[in-house]
């Protein structure tokens, strides 16, 4: 077979490539993958949850970030940028923690979108559920006034499902001090979702 | 201040026993069902023309082809898919419900799971150590492309274009597949 070429781009020429992109890529076992921009909703929301666990989370030792701190998976050879990411890690936190990303997330939120949902409802839910620290991975619809969080239990993973009247509740840290309760009227504030 | 609704996750014991009297096909994920959407007629031609070569490949070998309704299960991730069509060789992976180690894998692409294909399923099923083909045939445009292994565990890739074959070889099974072989009678015309 003529014309074949090696496929499976290494980790470190990823991030070579991404420290010099303009634009970001995820990485999923060897294949590259550029990231599509987001709509206004889509970016208001994010702020929204970034703001409320980064206030939540102050003087826990916990830190929060916001679309551009990758998540490396190390057991499937994955990168991908969430659009909020929680860690209270110290391997994560340290001084000599690595710069441009974090391996130890306890919390994942993902905005929704049309052309992406299906990868934050599959393949994202199944690559993040290999991380040994996370607790929680959160969707939130864009289009409509609707949350899910997928919690580690014993027996496996369960999702409580929230509808616009109920109050959604994240614990990242373990601890009753790092738990927050929010409305869906804190979580789309400002965003046009009615 | 009102309540969630919970979910909870799905066993593969339970998700074995669903499928065997649903009407629709799903796939399992770590615990998550997802119904399978059906296809076009295209994609569906494309199929049949896959298997129809894979199954003229192992006649009086020992490999077997199959398509569609055979489920690939992956026990790392505890997950269960329907490849378009498999080829599968190990006389051991003989469950009645399931395979587990393939040497070809083949995908036919449609719009609505495309991205799972190139993504979720490519990344989930080069974790196979059986596997050393890995074919996927857009069934909206005259487009093939075949990952293969090599005895060294290298991964490489090629587009097909009208001239080139793809030479598969998995144990005794061996067969050759050209553009020509996967479009025909699906109306998109190889120049």
């Amino acid at each position: 077979m003529k014309h074949a070429v090696i496929t499976q781009v290494s980790e470190a020429d990823y991030l070579e490539g991404e420290a010099a992109s303009q634009v970001r890529h995820e990485f999923v076992a060897g294949e590259v993958f550029a990231m599509a921009g987001g709509s206004k909703a889509h970016n208001i929301i994010s702020g929204n949850l970034f703001a409320l666990l980064r206030a939540a989370l102050h003087g826990s030792g916990c830190q929060t970030f916001i679309a551009d701190m990758r998540v490396r998976i190390a057991t499937q050879s994955s990168y991908y940028y969430p659009d909020v990411v929680v860690t209270c890690a110290p391997a994560d936190l340290a001084g000599d923690a690595p710069e441009n990303h974090i391996e130890s997330p306890s919390l994942i939120v993902e905005v929704l979108s049309p052309t992406t949902e299906t990868i934050d409802r599959r393949e994202k839910m199944l690559a993040y559920r290999h991380i040994a620290s996370l607790r929680e991975y959160v969707l939130v619809d864009q289009e409509r006034r609707w949350v899910e969080v997928y919690r580690r239990t014993d027996a496996g993973w369960v999702a409580d499902m929230y509808s616009p009247e109920d109050t959604v509740t994240f614990n990242p840290t373990a601890l009753d001090a790092g738990k927050l309760t929010v409305s869906m009227n804190d979580v789309y504030e400002g965003s046009g979702v009615a | 201040m009102s309540l969630a609704h919970t979910h909870s996750p799905i066993g593969e014991a339970d998700y074995l026993k669903l499928e065997e009297t649903a009407r629709d096909k799903h796939e399992l994920v770590m615990g998550e069902i997802y119904a399978m959407a059906g296809a076009s007629e295209r994609h569906n031609r494309i199929a049949g023309n896959m298997f129809f070569h894979l199954r003229t490949a192992t006649r009086g070998k020992p490999c077997r082809a199959f398509m569609a309704d055979m489920k690939l299960r992956l026990a790392a991730s505890t997950t269960y898919y329907y490849p378009d069509a498999m080829l599968v060789c190990d006389a051991e992976d003989d469950h009645p419900l399931y395979k587990q180690s393939p040497c070809l894998i083949a995908e036919v692409l449609s719009p609505a799971t495309a991205t799972v294909d190139l993504r979720e399923k490519w990344a989930a099923y080069r974790s196979l150590a059986s596997l050393r083909y890995y074919l996927l045939v857009d069934s909206e445009k005259l487009w093939a492309k075949v990952y293969f292994r090599d005895d060294t565990g290298q991964w490489f890739e090629q587009e097909l274009s009208a001239e080139d074959r793809i030479d598969v070889a998995c144990d005794g099974a061996r067969l050759t597949l050209t553009l020509d072989d996967l479009y025909e009678d699906t109306g998109l015309l190889v120049v």
